[in-house]
């Protein structure tokens, strides 16, 4: 075996362990959302106030998280 | 083999988003926006753990970020924040049409960041996190 070849494996490996890590967490994401349309529909009904508040409230942290960031480079320069 | 599981946790963060004509016809006007609000949530994840870099532990990390790209993320999320809160302001058809197209643009937009910042070096650090090289 070369080292060519064994270093190709070494990063077949890390990315395979990688994916593992983070691959659940995405898909699992996906399948809640997935799964929380199929029930909206199979109930025929909107999204509750509940539903909305807790994509609010993501939305809201994605945004406040990245104008940290922004905000704390701008400070420092 | 790293670049292209980078390749494809940003391609999944807008895979899929959007509505077919079968969820068009039997989604309401609410489900319809309620799909996508979510969906723009979990396209953004990637992007909001690259700016909080170690921080993070969902999905992508990074330890370094360029804030020239986080500054495109947050015009971004901010686009698509307005977006919604117009479209829910009046849920017809044609204000879905223009959320739709904006989704897509937006994260169209926020894929090829995402690329971009990649391109940039990000890989692996020795605590098994992804990292500007």
């Amino acid at each position: 075996m070369t080292q060519a070849t064994v270093l190709l494996l070494l990063k077949i490996f890390d990315g395979a362990m990688f994916a593992i890590e983070h691959a659940p967490a995405l898909l699992s994401k996906w399948r809640g959302h997935l799964g929380l349309i199929r029930t909206l529909i199979n109930e025929q009904r909107d999204p509750t106030d509940a539903e909305w508040q807790a994509v609010d409230d993501t939305a809201k942290s994605q945004t406040d998280a990245l104008r940290a960031v922004v905000e704390a480079d701008n400070a420092t320069s | 083999m790293k670049n292209l599981i980078f390749f494809a946790a940003a391609f999944l963060a807008g895979c899929g988003v959007g509505l077919t004509q079968a969820e068009k016809d039997a989604l309401t006007p609410d489900q319809q926006i309620f799909k996508l609000a979510n969906e723009i949530n979990i396209a953004f994840e990637p992007a909001v753990a690259y700016a909080q870099q170690e921080k993070c532990t969902d999905v992508v990390v990074i330890a370094c970020h360029d804030v020239e790209v986080v500054k495109v993320f947050l015009r971004l999320r901010e686009e698509a924040n307005t977006a919604l809160k117009t479209a829910r302001a009046n849920p017809d058809t044609a204000a879905i049409s223009v959320l739709t197209g904006v989704v897509r643009r937006v994260l169209g937009e926020l894929q090829r960041e995402l690329l971009k910042a990649k391109s940039q070096g990000a890989s692996y650090d020795t605590s098994n996190r992804l990292a500007f090289a």
